[in-house]
Formats: structure tokens, C-alpha cells, sequence
């Protein structure tokens, strides 16, 4: 039995990650958009994506932790954190994103504070999922750049 | 020379030339598209730019981290074919900068692009001076369509 490509097992990888729910199309989108004259642009877009999510969450983990929440801006950082989840597909931190905006505009802490939970379990499942996804991608563009597939 | 803000993405892909197919050059009519894409945010510039460029036009992209940035850029003689303008950024955000596009007399065609998904927080966008509203990111078949209607614009 031939052995899979890293381009199968990272489509598989990515069919059990949809399944899951963690990701959606607008994944697909990202990933395919410019393969062919700039393989390595999912790759940065995706490392783009932790980093800046990383930063956005310790920003809202601060503005959380103060006695006086200011809800505009932390409806702000999470609007920010929404808008690039949607990017690549991330519906499920997408959908805790949405909850604690609607917390924010009740202003009421307990709420955000709750919401904000379900944004950090979201985000570290999507969070582990992309570094994998990362590290298969790069696995790709090493074996179609080297011709090994072909094998 | 650049602006502050502004970036400068150059007309070819960073892996060779853009080629341009016969539909895309029918779309333009043979000139170079200006595109100003206005985002505080580097994923979304960065995906805009690809859509852009994969849609095989041929196209001078500039980019704008805000709304005043974009409105400088107008103001100081630069005109585009197509803005791409993101609603929350920060010191000027999409929808005072589109008005004060409109109110300066630019006729560029902008296009909304916003991570917001509810009327209330849309309309006041269209109502600035929009020509059309998308939620992010776009996708290679909104932009098939935007610059379809460019072209039917032009």
C-alpha cells in the first residue's frame, strides 16, 4: 500500500479537523487562495494568525482582570479577534467571539467573564489544531518544491 | 517615497509575473488597475492583496493601515479605481473615511469590507458613501464580481 503524501495526510488531517467543527470553508479559501505562484502564503497567514490571536487574547486576559471592565474596548479587541478567526475559517472562536460582544454590550461582567472562558477553550483547541496544521503545511511545500511526491 | 501607513505591494507576485488572462484584460481594458486597500489589519491586507493579484489583473496595489491615511493619500492627488475599506480601525475608521472621500468629490469605486454582520451596524456604512458591503474576508468570487462591475463602470 502506497504511502500517504504529506498533502493527503494534511487533507486528512484538515477533513477531521471541519468534521469537528473547528474549522469551516472560508479555510479551504485561505489555504488554496495563490498556491500556485506563492506556495508559502497559507503558511504565513496561519503564523500570522497565532500570533496575532496570542496577542489579542493576553489584551483582553488584562482588560478582564481589571476591577472596572472597559467594555467598549475590550468589545473592541474582540471584534479584532473575530474579524481574523473569520479569516481562516475559525467558526467556533468566531461564535465565542460573538457571545462575549453581546456580554460587552450588556456590560454585564459576570457574562463577559464566562463568555470570555468559552473564547480561551475555543481558542486553544484552534490553537493546537493550527500549529499542527502548520507543520504539515510546511511538510507540503518541502515535498512539492523537492518533486518527492511523485514518488 | 512612502507614506506613513502606506505600503507599497509591487504589481508582480512574489513567485513571478502576474500573468493577465483575456477575460482579466477585457475587464480593464487594457490599463493597469489602482487598487488602495484600507485595513488596520495585516492578515486581512495580506489575503486582499492575493485575492487581488489571483484574479489575474493587473493591478497597482497600495495599502492603508486607517481612514486617514487613505483620506491623505486622496487628498494629495492619488486617485484609485478601487478602494477596499474596512469599517473599525483605528483614528479614522472606514465610515468617516468614506464620507469624507465622498465629500472631497472622489468617484472611486468603495467597497465595504466588514467583519460585521448585523444592519444596524451596515447601514450607516452604505449610507457613507459605499457602493457595495461584503463581510470579510472577501473570496476569489467576490472579487470576480467587484471588479466585474469595475469594469462595467468603466
Amino acid at each position: 500500500m502506497a504511502a500517504q503524501t504529506p498533502r493527503q495526510t494534511m487533507d486528512s488531517f484538515v477533513q477531521y479537523v471541519k468534521g469537528e467543527g473547528i474549522l469551516d470553508d472560508k479555510f479551504d479559501n485561505t489555504r488554496n487562495l495563490v498556491r500556485e505562484t506563492y506556495p508559502e502564503f497559507a503558511l504565513d497567514i496561519f503564523k500570522n494568525y497565532v500570533r496575532d490571536a496570542d496577542k489579542l487574547m493576553r489584551e483582553l486576559a488584562h482588560h478582564l482582570k481589571q476591577p472596572v471592565v472597559d467594555y467598549p474596548k475590550v468589545d473592541n479587541i474582540t471584534h479584532r479577534f473575530k474579524g481574523a478567526s473569520m479569516s481562516i475559517g475559525g467558526c467556533r472562536v468566531v461564535t465565542a467571539c460573538l457571545e462575549l460582544r453581546d456580554a460587552c454590550d450588556r456590560k454585564d461582567k459576570e457574562r463577559c467573564l464566562e463568555a470570555y472562558q468559552q473564547v480561551v477553550t475555543e481558542y486553544s483547541t484552534l490553537r493546537d489544531k493550527m500549529k499542527t496544521i502548520c507543520k504539515m503545511e510546511r511538510a507540503v511545500i518541502d515535498d512539492e518544491a523537492g518533486g518527492h511526491s511523485k514518488k | 517615497m512612502s507614506n506613513q501607513g502606506v505600503a507599497t505591494d509591487g504589481t508582480s507576485s512574489k513567485a513571478g509575473e502576474v500573468k493577465i488572462s483575456e477575460e482579466s484584460k477585457s475587464l480593464q481594458g487594457g490599463k493597469k488597475l489602482s487598487v488602495l486597500i484600507v485595513d488596520d489589519d495585516q492578515l486581512i491586507q495580506m489575503m486582499h492583496v492575493a485575492l487581488v493579484k489571483a484574479s489575474g489583473v493587473d493591478a497597482e496595489i497600495l495599502i492603508a493601515e486607517n481612514g486617514e491615511v487613505a483620506v491623505d493619500l486622496c487628498r494629495s492627488g492619488k486617485s484609485f479605481d478601487l478602494i477596499l475599506m474596512d469599517k473599525h480601525m483605528p483614528i479614522m475608521d472606514g465610515v468617516r473615511a468614506t464620507r469624507e472621500l465622498r465629500k472631497m468629490g472622489v468617484k472611486s469605486m468603495i467597497i465595504g469590507v466588514t467583519a460585521c454582520s448585523m444592519d444596524y451596524e451596515v447601514k450607516p456604512f452604505i449610507e457613507a458613501g459605499l457602493n457595495e458591503c461584503y463581510q470579510k474576508p472577501l473570496d476569489p468570487e467576490m472579487t470576480k464580481s467587484i471588479l466585474a462591475k469595475l469594469s462595467k463602470g468603466n
